[in-house]
């Protein structure tokens, strides 16, 4: 019987052609829109030159060595960075529009104390800005490899940037081969979203075999509860995870988007995301109850969580409200496969979705167990 | 002897501070076809739904055989022998009507060919046979009706559970589905027709409950029950103009005999004991006041007095 629930399950989910829209196309598409919208961020040789600046406070030593890597150097090419000489000239440069944003760096950076730590500034006036973003991965990046020699002379890292802003690609950054362009960082961003949105799936798949019409006629038949809530999971974990290989084919070769070379670790990824998503919008049922407004509440949650975990923007925004979003960990396991983050990465994200499956199996069952009694 | 197929004893049931049921008992017999008359909030979804296991009684006790239907593991086994035909049309929109029967027949454990003969079956019997292949998008509100009737037949159910099937049908949909439930039961199936129309019931139910406010206001066959109430008759009086002097309407009330009197417009409904031959006086009265009439007669008693004599109140309205 659980076979037969979630063949005819399965069956209705494919023809309805809304469903398919917003769930598979639409992600599709944003990864079109996204992915050459934003290719400036990703692909800095195409970018406008931007104008820059930089005071220094400091003299000589790493701070030289520092503003000529801010200066020059490959990821630097669009940058046209002018010195000056105080930090309010600086300030009234922006104020002008003379420049988009500049580097503060910052006094005693050689003869500062063992573990002191000195921060390089970024300043802007525009956070959000395409040209500031492109400052931010610049310092980020070069403060990355300073620390990292500096970590190599036996001294503490001390450099770090004043504002630390969670840069998916800025962490790894190693050569240009690895790093996402836009169209193969948008293809594992929206895929994800495709999957996260299984969870409205298996909320509607809850409901309908629970509540309303049709779950009272489900219920009142020869199907045990367990049964038949096991077999909409199944049915909408399959769903999903079809959900996730077709924006994963249709980006791969529509799109030409790099998913690395180790497949079964990706499809694996995917099979375990759609299982978190499914079990999340059902966690989500069981908590809230009122199943009235659970698919309409997915629906707006999920762009927001994408949103939020830097799904559109590759910055994570919310801070620890986006490491908590189902997409976060799913987003950055599927980066560090693709573009081999190490295995350390890969491992610590496939646990921590497994944790999360078993948190979200957990309230279900508890939950589901409270609400029937 | 027909033996007994299902027991409810003293079945209360409560939505919050609202008394659905409060303490329903109705024993069924095997080949019945048993009516559950009563107003719409007269608690009859909810005594189906009780009896169905999508609802748990408060208290009270349901048997369907041997089994007991408060126990879940029983009550399993009981529905694989209980055909239910919710009030509200449940049918999958994305499903075929074919697949609607088949998805819904499966759950009751039939398989392959015998699955597929079934739901054949069923649609035949509905006459959707030849609009198998439709959604039921496609359908009349007549059709879906009847496909939501097919659904619960699939598995050929011992005991037929049918909560108002006919609500918003066409005429003639409604004559089919009334034809279909009596060929059921002329096959061997027992059935519960819950109805808000008296019609209805009078045409098909050999056992009549007659309930109110979640109880039980009358019960026994059609004729026992007329028997109940042949002491009154009523009277329909269609007046030329509504009446002008509300002093008749009491002076007809006072007339000996009669126990209740009702005006809507120019409609006039007095209902009156039998033998006291009321009519006379009040015409007489009628004249007495200048209140033409158009038409007056003197109703066949129906399951309406029945209703009326028993609760004071009017089965619809
Ligand atoms: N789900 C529900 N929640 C609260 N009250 C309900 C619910 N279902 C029915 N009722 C109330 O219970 C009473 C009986 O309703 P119901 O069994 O649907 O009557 P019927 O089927 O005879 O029209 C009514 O007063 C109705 O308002
Ligand atoms: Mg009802």
């Amino acid at each position: 019987m659980i076979f037969h629930v979630i063949k005819y399950t399965i069956i209705s989910n494919l023809r309805d052609i809304k469903s398919i829209v917003s769930y598979i196309v639409f992600p599709i598409i944003l990864i079109g829109i996204l992915g050459s919208a934003l290719s400036l961020v990703f692909e800095p040789g195409q970018l406008p030159e931007i104008k820059a600046g930089i005071v220094m406070n400091d003299q000589g030593g790493l701070a030289e060595i520092l503003q000529d890597n801010l200066t020059e150097g490959e990821l630097n090419d669009i940058i046209a960075v002018k010195e000056f000489d105080s930090l309010e000239d600086a300030k009234t440069a922006i104020k002008n529009d003379e420049i988009e944003f500049f580097y503060e760096i910052p006094e005693g950076i050689d003869d500062r104390e063992p573990l002191e730590k000195v921060e390089v500034k970024l300043w802007t006036s525009n956070t959000s800005s395409i040209q500031s973003t492109v400052g931010e991965i610049v310092l980020d990046t070069n403060l990355n490899a300073f620390n990292t020699i500096d970590a190599l002379a036996n001294n503490e890292s001390m450099l770090r940037s004043y504002e630390y802003r969670n840069y998916i690609v800025n962490e790894t950054i190693s050569s240009k081969e690895n790093r996402p362009g836009a169209i193969g960082f948008y293809s594992v961003t929206m895929m994800v979203m495709a999957l996260i949105y299984g969870s409205a799936i298996a909320a509607k798949e809850y409901e309908l075999s629970m509540h309303g019409d049709i779950g009272n006629r489900l219920q009142v038949t020869s199907i045990s509860t367990t049964a038949l809530l096991l077999a909409k999971v199944l049915s909408s974990v399959i769903l999903v995870f079809l959900q996730g290989i077709i924006v994963f084919l249709v980006s791969k070769f529509a799109f030409n988007a790099n998913w690395g070379d180790n497949f079964s670790l990706v499809i694996l990824t995917i099979f375990l995301g759609a299982l978190m998503s499914v079990l999340f919008g059902i966690a989500i049922c069981v908590i809230v109850g009122n199943p009235e407004r659970i698919g309409g509440l997915l629906t707006v949650l999920i762009p927001v969580m994408t949103f939020i975990s830097g799904g559109f923007t590759s910055t994570a925004i919310g801070g620890i409200l986006a490491k908590i979003t189902p997409n976060y960990q799913l987003q950055n396991t599927i980066l560090a496969i693709v573009y081999d983050y190490g295995s350390d990465r890969v491992q610590g994200g496939l646990l921590s979705i497994m944790a999360i499956i078993l948190v979200l199996l957990a309230i279900t069952i508890i939950f589901g167990r409270r609400r029937r009694a | 002897m027909s033996e007994v197929i299902l027991a409810v004893n003293d079945v209360t049931k409560s939505y919050g501070d609202n008394k659905a049921l409060k303490g329903m008992s109705l024993e069924l017999k095997s080949g019945e076809i048993l009516g559950l008359l009563g107003p719409n909030g007269a608690g009859k979804s909810t005594l189906i739904n009780c009896i169905c296991g999508l609802l748990k009684p408060d208290s009270g006790n349901l048997k369907m055989f041997d089994l007991d239907l408060k126990d879940d593991r029983q009550l399993i086994e009981a529905r694989a022998k209980m055909g239910v035909v919710p009030q509200e049309i449940a049918l999958v929109e994305e499903l075929s009507a074919y697949e609607n029967c088949m998805y819904i027949g499966g759950l009751y454990g039939l398989k392959g060919g015998e699955l597929k003969d079934s739901v054949e079956e069923a649609l035949n019997f509905v006459d959707l046979w030849d609009r198998r292949k439709d959604r039921p998008g496609k359908y009349s509100g007549g059709m879906k009706r009847r496909l939501n009737i097919a659904c619960g037949l699939v598995h050929k159910p011992t005991l037929l559970l049918m909560d108002e099937p006919t609500v918003g049908v066409d005429p003639q949909s409604r004559n089919y589905i009334l034809e279909s439930v009596r060929q059921l039961n002329d096959e061997g199936t027992t059935v519960i027709y819950s109805s808000h129309y008296m019609e209805e019931v009078e045409a098909l139910c050999d056992h009549i409950v007659i309930m109110d406010l979640g109880e039980t206001v009358a019960e026994g066959t059609f004729s026992s029950l007329i028997a109940e109430v042949n002491d009154t008759e009523t009277i329909n009086i269609s007046l030329a103009k509504p009446i002008d002097d509300t002093k008749v309407l009491a002076e007809i009330d006072s007339i000996p005999g009669v126990t209740n009197v009702e005006n809507n417009g120019t409609e006039l409904s007095v209902i009156s004991e039998r033998g006291n031959n009321n009519f006379n006086e009040i015409i007489a009265k009628l004249g007495e006041f200048k209140q033409d009439f158009t038409s007056i007669d003197l109703a066949r008693v129906s399951l309406e007095d029945v209703f009326l004599d028993k609760t004071g109140k009017k089965l619809r309205d």
